[in-house]
């Protein structure tokens, strides 16, 4: 078989997962992300002045910012860079705008909008598929978003069982998913790292 | 009678089928063009050995590098010709069809 074995047809497959999605796999440049979340979820139902709230969240993802360009920079440093091939996740990029996000916006919006109608946390469960396709259209691997996508998802039944509102639920859930979510950028890099050394 | 998957494995392209290099072309396939750094990092290789095998795929027509400098800070980065897409592209097909051959052959 020319020295080829299955194990080293897979790593390549991995390889090319990496690649094709390397920007997404370089989990720490989005290490700001979930700080945002919390923040955001904690002014959702704080009682906090709403300019101080606002400036606070503006702040918080200035910060993320700078730190993902920062990190970015060390990525590249160590990794070296790819040039994407243009267009090819022209399909990804109309679903995730036109379909993902409005109906997860939609989702939060109905949540906040009406507790007292509401029996379940809608945005638990499309939200929880969101990051599905999200894990599924970067590249795959990653179980940890299945195993984050599994605990937003169980919020979805809170409501249910207990006296909790489903605007309250917003805030249950961006601690969860800023929390759930800053551990899943780092076992990324871990990923991506195990993917580069061969493993 | 139909040949084994590992018999029609004989037949594919030497110059893609050796492991470093089906990983670097599988790197380049999904990207437009990678720099020296990342092949070295995605591959593991040592950079003599990288060199020895882009100068190869390049001598086969399969890869094309461009070298030059930024200030005294010299690059490399190598991409897919338009001949060497289509065969990569080619050989991935056939590599999954013989490993589904070769789990029904089990």
């Amino acid at each position: 078989m020319a020295g080829i074995t299955i194990d080293d047809i897979e790593r390549s497959e991995r390889v090319r997962a990496v690649t094709d999605n390397f920007f997404f796999w370089q989990g720490r440049r989005f290490i700001g992300l979930g700080p945002v979340l919390i923040v955001a979820g904690l002014i959702t139902n704080a009682p906090l002045d709403e300019r101080l709230a606002k400036g606070l969240l503006v702040a918080v993802a200035v910060l993320a910012l700078i730190v993902s360009a920062r990190v970015g920079r060390l990525y590249r440093a160590e990794f070296g860079s790819v040039r994407p091939i243009p267009g090819a996740h022209s399909t990804r990029s109309r679903v995730k705008w036109l379909l993902v996000y409005p109906a997860m916006g939609a989702s939060l919006a109905l949540d906040m909008l009406y507790p007292a109608q509401l029996q379940l946390f809608l945005s638990g469960f499309v939200w929880a598929v969101g990051l599905v396709l999200y894990r599924k259209s970067t590249g795959g691997g990653r179980v940890h978003y299945l195993t984050l996508a599994a605990c937003l998802a169980a919020l979805g039944l809170v409501p249910l069982a207990t006296a909790v509102t489903s605007r309250e639920m917003v805030t249950v859930m961006m601690l969860v998913l800023g929390t759930g979510y800053t551990a899943a950028v780092l076992l990324d890099d871990d990923e991506m790292r195990a993917v580069m050394k061969g493993a | 009678m139909d040949q084994t998957p590992f018999a029609e494995l004989a037949a594919v392209d030497r110059l893609i089928h050796e492991p470093s290099r089906l990983a670097i072309l599988s790197a380049l396939l999904a990207c437009a063009e990678a720099d020296f750094q990342y092949l070295l990092s995605v591959t593991g290789l040592t950079k003599g050995n990288l060199s020895s095998h882009l100068s190869k795929l390049e001598a086969g027509g399969l890869v094309a590098v461009e070298k030059g400098y930024q200030g005294k800070i010299p690059w490399t980065r190598a991409r897919l010709t338009e001949d060497g897409r289509a065969r990569v592209e080619a050989h991935w097909r056939d590599l999954e069809r013989l490993r589904g051959k070769a789990r029904r052959w089990r």
